[in-house]
């Protein structure tokens, strides 16, 4: 093995083995947190004619008149083994809810980075390239627009204008309430294609137009500002002055010179990006009442679901730690200085 | 030139693709589907973990009872049971249940099945509390059930006919007690295909119906995240009726609705909202300013400014629309008000100061303005100075309940329909002080309540609980303020509504063009 490559490795290694204490901090804070916060679980199980001893009957059941020390080592063993426990409100096993929520999210994500990854860049270089021009000013106006505007607002504007004015795009959900997708991989779109279902396909498509370009925009601002930059920054090297006197093409100069080497940072801020939106998605799910991971975590910590807000803090910091953990891999690979 | 080539391919499948999705969504939906919009959907569907009306509702379309009840009318008629008659002294009950019916999972409905129910539920449902009363159920044979009261008891009919769902025994000893919460099985008119929780239920007409069968194949209940969304759902076609049955549509949106010309069914509501006070803390403990309060508060203006009429005032407990209501309570008068708060030592020097607690999380954004007109009424006596205290979802009912409030808004949504659901909470010592903290100890009403229990004598009930909404008015431990509307909004293709007064929805009347 040679020496460049044992050090990626020791690298990875490294970096996979920090997760654990992360997890195991952030956990023991969402407990604590949680625990702190005014509001008692029991209020949302039990009907508001419950009597004492119903109540305390049903906290007894939840396993809350324990100390909180031993709920702690209980969870945690739990943990451990892969158990995430059972939700307060549904009784379904966290896994499973998750499992049920979290491929939507993906999607959304996807689609969203998708979305950002198009505007923000062709934007951006073009916006660099024609810097002088009309052009750059409308973009500069345009991305601070996508930074700043309220991603709810946005979702709505596009929401009326497409499904309720014009009615070329579907309004909310991610499904017809007339169709159904058989359950395989989770993720809608795969299992639609799968199973042959095409008119679920076209329906679930078109109903993540709306909300991808409601994410994507938003996220694309951040994009757009940092491809012109660098792009722009690339034009004004050496190394594409010397490209142009040796009268190479300027769409070539352009997208083989300045935007090649400028995308790195901005493949890095795509990939942070990417694990915002598998977080931060709720917004644009509120909007358009789509069943993923953000409006879980809002209602379950709203109704004070402690194993669900736990399960899905986790799966969160494992996802961004492991899309971090690609990041920083790839960026290992490229600077070898990082490993050292 | 490869390059081109492929810009072009990429053009053609996007238009396609667009086009595609184009002719797709203007192609009309299969009729047979009817989608019902709603802000909530049921976290559970097994009866005897149901306190909420999401879950009695939906309920009530999957599971049959022993007894029933016309929406309309409220009247008790049969169900799985044909016909019931009672002892003498009024405690066994017998009732003859219907033949040949079976669960959605072909399971024989019969006096067994009746029995496991019945005490399931009195072993493990959410008000079992109330139903002590019932000492024993015997099965006498295959379809004749024989239930033993510990005294006469005029709601037995009224809990069997909302508490007690029949489920399947088989599927509850095969898959265990945690499985019906998705997977029910009843003998009711639709079955449970599909259940995504936060999001959707979808429900097949029961082809074998022992009645008469849904008027439609398939119903989809879908939540949507708050009331924009479920509006934008509405006007882009996707669902054919919005069900807001306790204030789910903001009143503007309703209003909106209206002008664009859509079908409006609108009807009382069951769900009342008061005022509660926590008679153990000062100035609370004093009748005169708690009656100054209710002389003060502007229903109307509730109803007209924060409910734009979608609203009915409201002056007793008992909602309308429920036998026993009586008005008792006071209308605005400024002058009464002030006299009595001068009585009670309050003046412009030393205004009284108070706190008003809600919650806008648990009750929705108007929640917020009612707040405001009510902190408006009282400082218009000059004498009272309103702080208003805004309390996330999550701890109202926890602090409330510690007694850290001593005055607050809440609202009340009994299952049953009748006056004592709607007193015996509020004005039984032990129960006003469990569930409200308000303190409320009057002994002459709690054996009204114990005497309105415990006769089957439909004449003396209704006086018993008309002396008790008197009472409440002259002790004021409560203000109601007003009652809610139920909305049905539906395009012109949807027919067949049958509207109940206590804002139950029964779905196997629903017609779509």
């Amino acid at each position: 093995m040679s020496s460049k490559s044992s050090g990626l490795l020791f690298y990875i290694v490294s970096r996979i083995l920090l997760i654990i204490p992360m997890l195991l901090i952030l956990l023991t804070l969402i407990f604590i947190i949680l625990r702190v916060l005014p509001g008692d679980p029991v209020y949302f199980i039990v009907s508001p004619q419950a009597g004492e001893h119903i109540i305390e009957q049903t906290r007894h059941e939840l396993g809350l008149d324990r100390p909180i020390w031993e709920q702690y080592v209980s969870y945690l063993m739990g943990v451990f083994r892969g158990d995430l426990g059972k939700s307060y409100i549904t009784k379904d096993n966290v896994w499973s809810i998750i499992g049920r929520h979290l491929p939507i999210t993906i999607e959304l994500a996807t689609c969203g980075l998708f979305v950002a990854a198009f505007l923000g860049i062709s934007f951006g270089t073009f916006a660099a390239y024609k810097s002088k021009s009309w052009f750059g000013v409308f973009n500069t106006i345009l991305s601070t627009i996508a930074y700043t505007m309220p991603v709810f607002w946005f979702g709505m504007i596009l929401q009326i204008l497409f499904a309720i004015q014009f009615r070329v795009l579907p309004a909310t959900g991610i499904l017809d309430t007339s169709l159904s997708i058989t359950r395989i991989t989770g993720l809608p779109a795969l299992d639609a294609l799968i199973t042959g279902n095409m008119r679920a396909f076209v329906d679930h498509v078109a109903r993540l137009i709306l909300p991808s370009i409601t994410l994507g925009f938003f996220i694309s601002g951040n994009i757009n500002r940092m491809t012109h930059s660098n792009v722009l920054k690339a034009l004004n090297e050496d190394y594409v002055r010397a490209a142009r006197a040796r009268g190479i093409k300027e769409r070539v100069i352009l997208f083989k010179y300045a935007l090649k080497n400028s995308l790195i940072p901005v493949i890095t801020l795509l990939g942070m990006n990417f694990a915002r939106m598998l977080s931060g998605s709720v917004l644009t799910e509120t909007v358009f009442s789509i069943p993923g991971m953000g409006s879980l975590l809002v209602n379950s910590i709203f109704r004070r679901d402690y194993p669900l807000v736990q399960g899905i803090i986790v799966v969160y910091a494992l996802l961004i730690s492991i899309v971090t953990l690609i990041i920083d891999i790839i960026y290992a690979y490229i600077d070898p200085r990082i490993r050292l | 030139m490869s390059k081109n080539v492929i810009a072009v391919v990429v053009l053609i499948v996007i238009v396609g693709v667009v086009i595609g999705i184009y002719i797709y969504y203007t192609q009309p939906k299969p009729p047979a589907v009817i989608s019902i919009g709603s802000v909530r959907v049921p976290t559970h569907l097994d009866p005897v973990k149901t306190t909420g009306a999401d879950e009695f509702n939906l309920e009530f379309n999957i599971y049959d009872y022993l007894v029933e009840w016309e929406p309309e009318t409220l009247n008790v008629v049969p169900g799985l049971a044909t016909s019931w008659e009672t002892s003498e002294n009024g405690t066994v009950w017998t009732f003859y249940l219907r033949q040949g019916v079976k669960f959605h999972d072909g399971t024989s409905f019969n006096a067994s099945a009746a029995k496991f129910n019945i005490d399931r539920y009195i072993e493990k449902g959410a008000f079992r509390s109330g139903l002590k009363y019932i000492t024993n159920v015997i099965v006498v044979d295959d379809y004749t059930l024989k239930i033993y009261l510990s005294h006469p008891h005029p709601l037995l009919l009224r809990h069997l006919s909302i508490f007690i769902g029949m489920v399947s025994p088989t599927l509850i000893e095969v898959y265990g007690e945690d499985y019906i919460d998705t997977h029910p099985a009843g003998t009711g008119p639709y079955k449970v295909i599909e259940y995504v929780e936060d999001d959707r239920i979808v429900l097949e007409a029961n082809k074998d119906y022992w009645d008469t069968p849904p008027k439609n194949s398939k119903i989809v209940l879908k939540k949507y995240a708050d009331s924009a969304s479920l509006k934008a759902a509405f006007e882009a076609g996707e669902i054919d009726i919005i069900w807001s049955a306790r204030g789910d549509l903001f009143p503007t949106d309703v209003e909106d609705l209206r002008k664009k010309g859509y079908n409006i069914i609108e009807s009382e509501s069951n769900m009342i909202r008061y005022i509660v006070f926590n008679e153990a803390q000062y100035p609370f403990n004093d009748t005169r300013v708690r009656k100054a309060i209710a002389y003060a508060v502007n229903r109307t203006k509730i109803v007209n400014v924060v409910f734009s009429g979608q609203a009915s005032e409201l002056y007793t407990l008992v909602a309308k629309g429920i036998w026993g209501h009586l008005d008792t309570f006071p209308h605005r008068n400024l002058t009464e008000a002030i006299s009595l708060l001068n009585d009670a030592g309050h003046n412009t020097a030393q205004k009284l100061e108070i706190t008003l607690y809600y919650s806008s999380s648990y009750y929705g954004t108007a929640e917020e303005y009612v707040a405001q007109v009510i902190k408006e009424d009282l400082e218009e006596t000059g004498l009272i100075s309103v702080t208003l205290q805004n309390v996330e979802k999550a701890t109202f009912r926890e602090q409330y309940k510690a007694g850290q409030y001593g005055m607050w808004l809440l609202g009340w949504f009994p299952p049953i329909p009748d006056p004592n659901s709607y007193l015996y909470y509020f004005m039984n010592p032990i129960m006003a002080n469990a569930i409200f903290s308000s303190h409320y100890n009057n002994t002459e009403a709690d054996s009204l309540l114990s005497q309105a229990l415990s006769t089957y004598n439909q004449t003396l009930r209704q006086e018993l609980y008309e002396q008790l909404q008197q009472i409440l008015a002259e002790d004021v431990p409560y203000i109601p303020l007003w009652q809610l509307k139920q909305f049905f909004i539906t395009t012109d293709k949807i027919s067949g509504i049958q509207v109940s007064p206590i804002a139950y929805f029964y779905f196997h009347t629903i017609e779509k063009k």
